[in-house]
């Protein structure tokens, strides 16, 4: 391929991810929404809240109904408006859509960020460390532990260990957190020597050093769910793969052709089969962001998967569409990544 | 030995001297008991027990309602637990009918088959098996938590009993109706016009009214019904049964919830707001038709409008009657919800909302205890932002920051009633055509009905913001008020501390005012579209205010706001400055400019963040205000506050401000007993601190760590008698010790026959503390037929709301009866006698036969003797003979 086709090519493809993203995100603002029925929901519930807190007010207790009304009535509407509920639907889900694809976040309609913030960069920003401090770091010591005893065992095919493997295997369809539980009744609740959940210590440590080693130890059980719970299945997984690619045509020619284990290992099977390993890492650090709701409500652990948790359950549109958008944009940047990486590292490959 | 005697003499005197000092209670310290506070977020009520039993856990914030996780904690023996009663449910029906607009027939439509729903829910069943005792249960629209509960006590008692369960009843009421109406009862099932009579029925399922509407659905389809349950969340229920149009028919029943957070004095508006389409102004409220007689109670009593308390009373008794007959809403459940603590900490809690009243930070301690920390969880910590004017009202917010502050007054967790904080005395004035209906009951006020009120001239009526002064009373034309209070705060001015070292002065009281009325004047950087509805609410009562004396400060405000109980009339004029000046400052600065907003709604308007003193990117811009305040020497609303201080006081304070900023990290100033100390985002996290230096000693309020609620028992006469009168001694307790009698509110009693019928009620007599006496007149007890009885007695006092009640039964006889009992009485009692007379003549005869027998046996033994004599006597004189012959 010339330097003109790899333009068009890339051209073309980013077109057509960026088209994809659109509806994706249009699609999601649809959902979010129920094609507008919220509105509904949420102009209900906000009368009654309004209502009840009039109603209570000893400042208001004591003004005649009608009075009582007009105030309720008053509220209602500026918080209507305040919201953009005055608005229709159809108007309003452009609006996010050209937020969202031009990147402007915008503010949360309910929520604020853990420091009180009411834009929605911030309610994502602000959780995302603690999110990728856990579950991409989960992800990488999983992908590695995968990687590495896979591979162990594609060459120790038939093993004892391999039996184990494939026998235990079907453990990981228990999910991460429900091991999580276990571990928090074993370790805090029984043998009191990991804590509950949480970031830090209570009350926080001062001392930075002391701060860092306590979100070490509350990193310690919840990791230790996620390992323990894709252990067997992953390395099952990642030895099938090698495996089958151990098995090629090509691999069967170099072998017939005397080259060394090693080599054949390294070029004829570790290479060709990056392109999907690398895919699966760039997913896998890509959802890792998302963090997890179940694990994060169980560990009690403040990541993004509760933000979105919250958001969906408070029918915070700008919120959702957030988190969304910014999960679009980095997967289309990275299947777009990927195909340029695919020619790098994979032999059969090529550009032409 | 002489040494020996002296180590012991000391070794006594030391003894003597540590001994008390071991055993005694420690001093009080100023501020709070414990040291620190932390509070942190876990949700999980199961893990929450699990760490107060351990000890990672001192409190818990949030109530712990699941019956099974409950149990397991009342069985562990380290933690404690105390009731709040703020949660309810009842069943909504939808009014409208006969038919829907789709046709459909609606049986609730008609009051009657509504009042007999009373009779087929059996809200003991609902108590005490879905709910697993965490329930009382409820039949009027008042919670166990108000004060109106415990004054109608004795009618709530008998409409009990008039609608207990009796489904039978019930079921025959609904199907003489159901015929009335024209639906017809075949094979089991009610139809109309031809079609199934289909009860559209929504059930919550976020809690118990899962199982509640489950059951309810269950008793309908036995009496006939074709129950559709529509299993929704709030969100999918809301549309329907609050926003649809009831006469859409797309809905019957609904299991409804409500939540009082405080405890209520005054339930008045219930009715109205339950039952009428004086509620809301939604389509549910507006279908509502009560009777007209119980609609013009129910809107006397919403309007406040009845002449003296009596009145009032009397139209309570109606409307709690009349609200069941109507039973648009059948109440069911009031929740007991259990609220969490480690064994060995004390801390007052609400009957209403639990630990989460201003009295926790007040009380909070290690029983005996000074210092240490309590870790403190909640659902949620840190959730909106803190500002001084528009900030976080998220109760998971408020009871950390009103820790931070201090008050006029506080909440009685009790009660209601406000208690006396900063506030030391108040002394009411209220016109006199008010006398019939505004009442006191505490002795830190004085309360007085007088003709006029006359407003000085010179008081402080409100605040022009464009020409930055006051306006007097006497520049608006303003001459009377319907109230006056004086309120006496004590001597604070130059002696209370704020948490960053300021002493409080008068600029600290003044700020607020001119910031009222410049966040609603559209010409004022200040303007707040949100805040303009709260402010004329707030004119309408409040007329001006004039502060007559400094040392100690005493404030008089003029207002029209009217409240049955003067003491809250006194807390709704009163104020007290929780924040230094150089605090609001800041924020009024940054408000002005339009850097930041004090309120959400200001600051979604102008796409600025919304004030955050703790945290978050609103610091860097405060840091920003305070640095140009203090190069500048900024004075907010000069013209007015610039005469009670200077410039060069003004930035001292900031420099204060600004060594708090650089040691703790925020702008969070208050005068509380605890400070902030810090707030940790990341982890959901914040730390309170013992403020050493607040004005109270931590005793303060010891008192209010428990309720006082009182104990009774009864002791019955053995046998009443039919038209004689009878007395009850009644035994008034608090741990033991004799309830003082001037704190009881009242002991009523309500005395059933055995069909369970009213046949007699009034109200105890007090004797002396702790002892009282129910006197039941021959008048009375004429009335009474033989049988046994039973006596309620119900016992509330003035310190705790919560009414206390004991049962005893007893026996009624009639006079006749009793005479003729009597009369039996002596009669076997002399027949007794009578028996042992002749048992005494049997047994005297005996004794005499044994006597006889002794007499006879000793003549023998004479007669023997007096031979023996004779005999003696003969050997004797033979002797005697041959003595003689010899000499």
């Amino acid at each position: 391929m010339s330097f003109k086709g790899f333009v068009r090519y890339t051209a073309r493809r980013g077109i057509v991810l960026f088209l994809v993203v659109v509806v994706a995100i249009y699609i999601t603002i649809i959902v979010a929404n129920m094609g507008g029925k919220i509105d509904e929901f949420v102009k209900g519930d906000l009368y009654l809240q309004i209502a009840q807190q009039v109603k209570r007010d000893p400042q208001y207790k004591n003004l005649p109904g009608s009075e009582q009304e007009k105030i309720i009535k008053a509220k209602y509407e500026q918080e209507i408006k305040r919201l953009g509920l005055d608005k229709p639907f159809f108007q309003r889900s452009l609006i996010y859509l050209k937020d969202a694809i031009t990147l402007n976040l915008g503010r949360a309609l309910y929520m604020t960020s853990d420091s009180g913030s009411k834009l929605v960069r911030n309610i994502i920003l602000e959780r995302l460390p603690a999110t990728v401090l856990l579950f991409t770091t989960a992800m990488v010591i999983n992908f590695f532990i995968h990687l590495f005893l896979g591979l162990y065992l594609s060459r120790n095919y038939g093993s004892l260990f391999d039996k184990i493997v494939i026998a235990l295997a079907p453990t990981s369809t228990i999910p991460g957190w429900f091991y999580g539980i276990f571990l928090i009744l074993i370790f805090a609740s029984w043998l009191h020597v990991l804590p509950y959940g949480g970031l830090v210590d209570v009350p926080p440590p001062t001392d930075p050093v002391a701060y860092a080693l306590s979100v070490l130890k509350h990193m310690i059980l919840p990791l230790a769910s996620w390992i323990i719970s894709g252990f067997f299945l992953g390395i099952y997984g990642t030895r099938t793969f090698f495996l089958i690619f151990s098995t090629e045509d090509y691999v069967e020619a170099a072998r017939a052709k005397g080259l060394p284990g090693r080599l054949i290992e390294r070029r004829y099977i570790l290479r060709p089969s990056l392109p999907p390993i690398i895919t699966n890492f760039a997913l896998g650090l890509i959802g890792s962001w998302s963090g997890a709701i179940i694990t994060e409500t169980v560990f009690n652990w403040p990541g993004l998967g509760l933000v979105t948790w919250t958001a969906i359950q408070n029918f915070d549109t700008p919120v959702i569409v957030g988190v969304t958008v910014i999960y679009a944009y980095l997967l289309a940047v990275t299947v777009f990544l990927l195909d340029i990486v695919y020619g790098l590292v994979d032999p059969r490959i090529k550009l032409q | 030995m002489k040494t020996k005697l002296a180590v012991l003499v000391i070794a006594l005197l030391v003894a003597s001297i540590v001994a008390p000092l071991a055993f005694a209670q420690p001093n009080a310290p100023n501020g709070p008991w414990v040291d620190e506070v932390v509070f942190f977020a876990e949700k999980d009520r199961a893990k929450a027990v699990d760490m107060l039993s351990k000890g990672d856990m001192h409190l818990y914030f949030i109530d712990v309602s699941d019956p099974q996780i409950f149990q397991k904690a009342k069985a562990d023996p380290n933690i404690n637990y105390k009731f709040a009663y703020g949660l309810y449910y009842e069943l909504t029906f939808n009014p409208v009918g006969p038919v829907f607009k789709n046709g459909e027939f609606n049986p609730f439509f008609d009051p009657k088959i509504r009042e007999a729903m009373n009779y087929i829910i059996d809200r003991n069943y609902i108590a005490n098996e879905i709910m697993q005792g965490l329930a009382a249960p409820m039949y009027v629209p008042i919670t166990y938590a108000s004060v109106d509960y415990a004054r109608f006590i004795d009618v709530i008692k008998s409409l009990e009993i008039k609608y207990k369960y009796n489904f039978e009843k019930g079921k025959e009421i609904i199907f003489k109706e159901m015929m009335k109406l024209g639906a017809e009862y075949k094979n089991g099932k009610w139809y109309y016009k031809g079609k199934p009579v289909v009860i559209h029925f929504i059930i919550r399922t976020e809690d118990k009214r899962k199982e509640i509407g489950d059951y309810i659905a269950s008793q309908l389809e036995k009496l006939g019904f074709t129950v559709d349950r529509m299993y929704k969340t709030s969100r999918q229920a809301s549309p329907l049964w609050l926003f649809g149009n009831p006469a859409d028919g797309k809905w019957t029943l609904y299991t409804g919830g409500w939540i009082q957070t405080a405890i209520s004095r005054d339930d008045a508006g219930n009715f109205a707001f339950f039952y009428t389409p004086l509620g809301i102004p939604l389509p549910l409220w507006q279908a509502y038709k009560p009777s007209p007689q119980f609609y013009e109670v129910a809107k006397k009593l919403y309007e406040n409008k009845f002449n003296s308390i009596e009145e009032r009373n009397q139209l309570m008794t109606k409307a709690l009657i009349m609200a069941l007959q109507d039973s648009v809403r059948v109440w069911l459940v009031n929740q007991k919800a259990p609220f969490l603590l480690r064994k060995g900490v004390e801390v007052a809690s609400d009957l209403s909302g639990g630990f989460a009243t201003n009295m926790w930070s007040r009380t909070i301690r290690f029983t005996g205890k000074v210092g240490g920390t309590i870790k403190a969880g909640n659902s949620e910590v840190l959730v909106d932002p803190w500002n001084p004017v528009a900030g976080s009202d998220w109760v998971y917010d408020t009871v950390v920051y009103q820790a931070t502050r201090d008050f006029a007054t506080l909440p009685n967790p009790y009660n209601g009633l406000p208690v006396p904080d900063r506030m030391l005395h108040a002394t009411v004035y209220v016109l006199s055509n008010y006398s019939t209906l505004i009442t006191k009951s505490s002795d830190w006020l004085d309360l007085n009905f007088v003709d006029k009120i006359t407003v000085p001239s010179d008081a402080w009526y409100a605040y022009d913001p464009v020409n930055d002064k006051i306006i007097t009373a006497g520049e608006a034309n303003v001459t009377e008020a319907k109230v006056k209070v004086v309120v006496n705060y004590g001597d604070v001015i130059g002696k209370v501390k704020f948490h960053d070292g300021t002493t409080m002065t008068l600029a600290d009281w003044l700020v607020g005012f001119p910031l009222t009325f410049a966040r609603v004047n559209p010409k004022s950087g200040l303007y707040d579209e949100a805040a303009v509805g709260p402010f004329q609410s707030w004119r309408k009562n409040f007329v001006a205010w004039k502060i007559v004396s400094v040392h100690p400060l005493i404030i008089e405000y003029y207002i029209n706001y009217i409240n049955l109980e003067a003491e809250f009339i006194a807390d709704w004029a009163a104020g007290y400055p929780a924040h230094p000046l150089e605090m609001m400052a800041i924020g009024i600065k940054a408000d002005a400019e339009h850097k930041l907003a004090f309120s959400a709604d200001k600051a979604d308007k102008l796409k600025v963040e919304w004030m955050n003193y703790i945290g978050g990117p609103s610091i860097p811009v405060l840091k920003q205000m305070l640095d140009e305040a203090k190069a500048e020497g900024y004075i907010p609303f000069k013209g007015f506050l610039g005469k009670y201080i200077t410039v060069d006081e003004v930035k001292q304070r900031y420099q204060n401000l600004e060594n708090w900023f650089k040691a703790h990290g925020h702008f969070w100033v208050g005068d509380g007993p605890f400070y902030l100390d810090k707030v940790d985002y990341n982890a959901h996290q914040a730390v309170i601190k013992a403020f050493r230096q607040f004005i109270d000693k931590a005793d303060r309020f010891a008192g209010f760590v428990e309720p006082m609620v009182p104990e009774v028992s009864i002791k019955a006469p053995d046998v009443v008698i039919s038209g004689l009168k009878a007395d009850f001694d009644l035994s008034v307790t608090y741990k033991g010790k004799p309830y003082p009698m001037d704190k009881m509110w009242f002991v009523k009693y309500l005395v059933f026959d055995s069909a369970g019928q009213i046949v007699a009620k009034g109200e105890a007599k007090a004797v002396a503390d702790g002892k009282w006496k129910i006197e039941l007149p021959a008048s009375t007890t004429i009335n009474f037929g033989t049988g046994s009885y039973k006596l309620l007695v119900l016992a509330v006092s003035k310190e705790a709301i919560v009414p206390s009640q004991a049962e005893q039964p007893f026996t009624v006889t009639s006079q006749m009866a009793y005479i003729k009992g009597q009369v039996a009485q002596i009669q076997s009692s002399l027949q007794a006698k009578l028996g042992s007379l002749e048992n005494g003549i049997t047994q005297l005869n005996s004794k005499v036969s044994t006597l006889e027998g002794e007499i006879n046996a000793v003549k023998g033994n004479v007669n023997i003797a007096m031979i023996l004599g004779i005999i003696g006597i003969i050997l004797a004189a033979i002797a005697l003979a041959k003595a003689f012959k010899k000499s």
